[in-house]
């Protein structure tokens, strides 16, 4: 999905074709400053930050919290392994209709 | 006549006789006097410590007496072996027995005390210590534990001077000699992914490496957590917490989360817990591993990098302490 917080009216017909997203507006990496420029950096992966971080871009704050619940969900010490939580997440993923 | 020669005597073989130990911590000097019935016998030592385990140390020494101020002179030169429970500063519990030949007539006397001493440690070798016993002689060595009406007994009061030898007995590692410069974020990263870490769990481990090098510098301070003092397990715990791990808040409990890796350079990966036992077997210490074979952690030096493989004296000082690794990333 290629949008930017100005391109709304191509995003709101991808979001129509998507069904009932809401829309949060977003900055692109190139666009970043400061202490969301910084998190952007942390959380880059191999093909840059996921969609579902950038909606926090507005509130940088709101991104951390995001990525710290995550690392503590998946990452952390548990008595269920990495193999289960996944399994978790997917099973969660297919009851809520979610397509990721 | 005897007494230079004598103590002269002790000190080259306590001091002589120690790098032949295994676990040696010290030698201690010192003069005493022991108040029998209103008159005193000087008392020279010279022990060798060694810590057997906990608080409890063990000592193995030489004891001159001198016995000469005494009406019927019982001057003696032995040995004996006494227990400390007690660290080396402030209060100790401590008994003793020994046997002393007489320099008389060439007979054994044997004797048993037991008391309390204070010390302190003015510089990381020297150690100066108080004591006070009960000591109570018997001229017989068989049953020489049971209160006899010919024992001798009474107070001796003694101070001590004690060294510390070698290497092993440092209760602290020799100061860094040239400040390790830290890995970039970069570095880091490939080191994660090249040690067997997913990507997703490699940028995880740079990201807390990294905040935990940014408090580089911070003072060491006893149960601190936050950015004005860490301990070395409130300095994981913090940079693991600001990422969304949470970890025990102690070492001894650290060194439980997450699962064993092989102790070995190779097998580790940034973001590791690294265990150390300083003081007796417990791990009492953590660090945590950023890569190319060095450590982040807070000692009393505060918040530094140490390495387990430069071979200066800090780096052997913490390999020859280093008891496991914990991987706490999943």
């Amino acid at each position: 999905m290629v949008a930017s917080p100005l391109g709304w009216g191509a995003a709101r017909a991808e979001l129509a074709r998507l069904g009932s997203l809401p829309w949060i507006s977003w900055i692109p990496e190139d666009e970043a400053e400061g202490r969301l420029a910084e998190l952007y950096a942390r959380y880059a992966g191999e093909n840059g930050i996921d969609h579902i971080l950038k909606i926090h871009s507005l509130n940088p704050p709101s991104m951390e919290g995001h990525m710290r619940h995550y690392a503590h969900l998946m990452r952390g010490p548990s008595g269920l392994s990495r193999a289960e939580r996944e399994m978790i997440a997917v099973a969660v993923s297919v009851e809520n209709k979610c397509r990721y | 006549m005897h007494r230079p020669f004598f103590t002269t005597l002790c000190v080259i073989l306590v001091l002589g006789a120690s790098p032949l130990a295994a676990q040696v911590r010290g030698v201690e000097l010192s003069y005493g006097r022991w108040w029998v019935d209103g008159a005193y016998s000087s008392v020279y030592s010279a022990t060798r410590f060694a810590r057997l385990v906990g608080p409890v140390s063990f000592g193995i020494g030489f004891f001159h007496r001198d016995d000469s101020r005494s009406s019927f002179d019982r001057t003696q030169t032995g040995g004996d072996v006494s227990l400390r429970v007690g660290g080396a500063t402030g209060l100790y519990a401590l008994s003793s027995v020994g046997i002393g030949i007489k320099h008389t007539d060439g007979n054994a006397d044997a004797s048993w005390s037991v008391g309390a001493g204070y010390g302190i440690v003015l510089f990381s070798h020297l150690r100066l210590g108080a004591e006070a016993r009960y000591r109570v002689e018997d001229q017989n060595v068989k049953g020489f534990w049971q209160l006899r009406p010919d024992d001798r007994r009474g107070f001796q009061l003694q101070l001590g001077v004690g060294f510390t030898l070698g290497q092993s007995s440092r209760a602290a590692p020799p100061a860094a000699e040239e400040p390790l410069a830290a890995p970039t974020a970069d570095e880091i990263r490939e080191t994660a992914g090249s040690s067997g870490l997913d990507v997703e769990a490699a940028a995880l481990a740079t990201n807390v490496v990294e905040t935990a090098l940014a408090a580089m510098g911070t003072p060491y301070q006893w149960g601190g957590s936050g950015e004005n003092g860490f301990d070395c397990s409130g300095l994981i715990q913090y940079a693991y917490e600001k990422h969304g791990i949470i970890l025990p808040r102690v070492s001894r409990d650290q060194a439980r989360s997450g699962i064993a890796v092989d102790k070995s350079i190779g097998a580790l990966a940034p973001g590791d817990v690294l265990t150390f036992a300083v003081s007796g077997n417990g791990v009492s210490h953590v660090g945590l591993y950023v890569g190319d074979g060095m450590f982040i952690h807070s000692s009393s030096q505060g918040v530094r990098l140490s390495s387990l493989e430069s071979g200066d004296g800090d780096s052997r000082w913490w390999r020859a302490r280093w008891v496991g690794v914990r991987r706490v990333l999943n």
